[in-house]
């Protein structure tokens, strides 16, 4: 028998969820062959022990995957300090150039300010060619990111230009090649943060406002949050299956939180009509957007969009509820009534859930 | 993207610094919009600097339309409000004109600072008027020691009007910086600089029951507000700001309240030193020069 190698094009998250299955793969059998329930001829359970082990040392050294619950804590263990490592030698540059910033000519400056993300960069890819778990050249990419956001904002100052939201798509954009380069969620968190900004600005500029005050005018995040939806509704991530999940994470609360917002203080609205008018009108369109992503969640099988958009139903309903009956309202009675829609709500869900069963039996 | 991820991030730098830079270049090319003189009433050394930081900018002092209100700048009225963009229609005396206009979000303008001028001129005036109004009544009601005390309560910020305080005034608003400029022509007293302004409905204080009185508008901020100073323009700065710790660190207090505007101050006594400030054509200044006085 020839034995699978993971040769195909893989990545680590698929080379680590195929180490998982294996171990629950085994995990399961053991205890089918404790219970008496079933056991494998000694020969076919030695093939399959083989074979798997040939898996998991191949997964290992092409992707320094996991074996064990204890190297999975490990790995946590890592990322949380190679995140903290980032944001503490994002520290170092920044109060580097505070401390030196005033005693070197003006062209020395320009060429530190626009010298240190590129170097970054360079340290990055470095790194990544000598790991597999790309923890350094995170660390590094998360540098980079910061030393080119100081490098504008310093630029800025130093040349005595006023705020521009242009700054932040080129940081964005920036922050994206870098997310798609080594696959990092939180680099590209960094790129839709400041993609969103931009947009948002000049949606705000376009109004007539200030681009500063994009956040008085919640209506302006929606456009970046459809867009963001949009994303892995168009362009496929086979080789970073975890970036479409953020995108619409990140492409959800854009919208969910401008509506909680405007269906509470419907005077921020673009919309130019009494307030209370627009607080309904958001409601009910909350109501409905909220209710289709859960629909579409539970239909493509997207775990956030179904938590986020029950989420967001729920928050919804009680900041009504809140707004409706805390004032008169007995407290005893107000919570009862909370507990009663969660239960509705939990009840409703069950349905679902059976509804879907049946459907894939 | 694998492969061509970090060539496309070094180009994006250069790229990105490039712009900028060319978009520097622009604004300093040829004859330079505004050509002034400030002194340290203008531009005052920020009021702490930590230790382990060497950069210095020098801030922008400015009087005009703020809020609160004073008499002098209400120029900032209706009519420039709508030549401004806002649109001032609905009625001011509706009972909901308050947050209508709250709502609003502010615009992005061309301000005139006119330095040293009439706007000066009047504001001192006035003071001196208001000084001399209530240094009557003292004169009039109170007895001897309780007068100099409060005599040297109003002579106090009137001298430091005269002597320390800015002359830059904000006295006028537009979107046309060519249609400004025309007006104000003379670039060594009249600056154009990009600020935010927003409308605001004036309540009469004096009803017990607050009715919405008069729209204006104030100016919220200068979008450049502070300018660097470059390598080698530093070194008078540097010692007054180290001397100025120094003062400090023995007690000393070397600002007081600016007056009517809650939560700011500025520095008392005659200026040190004067900055010559160039704004080019995309309005952005940048110091020529650094001279003590």
């Amino acid at each position: 028998m020839t034995v699978e190698r993971p040769d195909s094009p893989m990545t680590r998250e698929e080379a680590q969820k195929r180490a998982d299955r294996i171990r629950a793969f085994r995990d399961e059998l053991r205890e089918l062959e404790t219970g008496g329930v079933a056991v494998l001829p000694e020969e076919v359970g030695a093939r399959i022990r083989h074979h798997h082990d040939e898996v998991l040392e191949s997964l290992a050294g092409r992707f320094d995957v996991d074996r064990s619950e204890a190297e999975k804590q490990l790995s946590l263990g890592m990322r949380i300090a190679s995140f903290l490592g980032a944001v503490a030698l994002s520290f170092a540059v920044f109060f580097f150039f505070y401390r030196f910033w005033g005693a070197i000519p003006t062209w020395a400056q320009v060429a530190l300010l626009v010298s240190a993300p590129v170097l970054s960069v360079v340290g990055m890819e470095f790194a990544a060619r000598r790991e597999k778990t790309l923890y350094f050249s995170g660390i590094v990419g998360l540098v980079a990111i910061a030393s080119f956001g100081l490098t504008l904002l310093m630029l800025g100052d130093l040349f005595n230009m006023g705020p521009s939201p242009d700054a932040f798509l080129a940081w964005g954009l920036f922050a994206g090649v870098l997310a798609y380069t080594c696959g990092m969620r939180l680099l590209l968190l960094v790129a839709i943060i400041a993609v969103t900004v931009f947009v948002s600005g000049r949606l705000g500029g376009w109004g007539g406002g200030y681009w500063g005050n994009f956040l008085e005018r919640p209506e302006s995040l929606f456009l970046p949050g459809a867009l963001l939806l949009a994303i892995p509704a168009t362009a496929r991530h086979r080789s970073l299956p975890s970036f479409p999940e953020l995108y619409r994470t990140t492409g959800l609360l854009a919208i969910f939180i401008p509506l909680l917002i405007l269906a509470s203080v419907g005077h921020l609205s673009w919309i130019d009509l009494p307030s209370g008018a627009v607080e309904i009108f958001y409601q009910l369109v909350g109501f409905a957007v909220g209710a289709v992503a859960v629909w579409v969640g539970v239909r493509s099988r997207w775990t956030e969009t179904t938590v986020l958009g029950t989420a967001f139903l729920v928050v919804l309903l009680y900041v009504k509820f809140f707004e409706w009956w805390w004032d008169w309202m007995p407290k005893w009675l107000f919570f009862l009534i909370l507990g009663a829609v969660a239960v509705g709500i939990l009840l409703l869900l069950r349905r679902l859930q059976g509804a879907m069963r049946k459907v894939a039996a | 993207m694998r492969r061509w991820g970090p060539i496309l991030a070094i180009a994006w730098v250069l790229v990105a610094a490039a712009i900028t830079l060319l978009g520097v270049a622009r604004n300093r090319a040829g004859e330079p919009d505004a050509d002034v003189v400030l002194t340290e009433r203008e531009l005052s050394l920020p009021g702490w600097i930590e230790e382990e930081s060497n950069g210095l900018a020098l801030h922008i002092n400015w009087r005009g339309p703020r809020y609160p209100a004073s008499p002098d700048t209400m120029w900032l009225d209706r009519a420039k409000l709508e030549s401004l963009g806002f649109d001032c229609s609905y009625p001011v005396e509706a009972p909901s004109a308050l947050e209508h206009y709250e709502r609003m979000l502010p615009r992005e303008v061309v301000l005139v600072l006119e330095y040293e001028g009439e706007a000066w001129r009047k504001w001192i005036v006035a003071w001196e008027q208001q000084s001399e109004g209530a240094e009557r009544k003292i004169h009039e009601s109170t007895d001897a020691p309780t007068r100099d005390r409060r005599l040297g309560e109003i002579r106090g910020p009137l001298e430091r009007e005269r002597t320390s305080a800015t002359r830059l005034f904000v006295v006028d608003a537009g979107l046309d910086l060519a249609d400004l400029r025309r007006r104000y022509t003379d670039r060594s007293r009249y600056i154009l600089a990009r600020g935010i302004v927003a409308p605001l409905i004036e309540l009469d204080a004096d009803k017990k029951i607050a009715k919405p009185a008069t729209l204006r508008g104030h100016v919220r901020m200068l979008l450049v507000d502070a300018v660097h100073v470059p390598h080698g323009k530093t070194a008078l700065l540097d010692s007054l700001v180290a001397s100025d710790r120094r003062a400090r660190q023995a007690g000393a207090s070397l600002t007081v309240a600016t007056p009517g505007q809650p939560g700011m101050e500025e520095r008392s006594g005659p200026p040190r030193y004067k900055v010559r400030v160039r704004w080019g054509r995309r309005l952005e200044p940048w110091i020529v020069g650094v001279e003590p006085m």
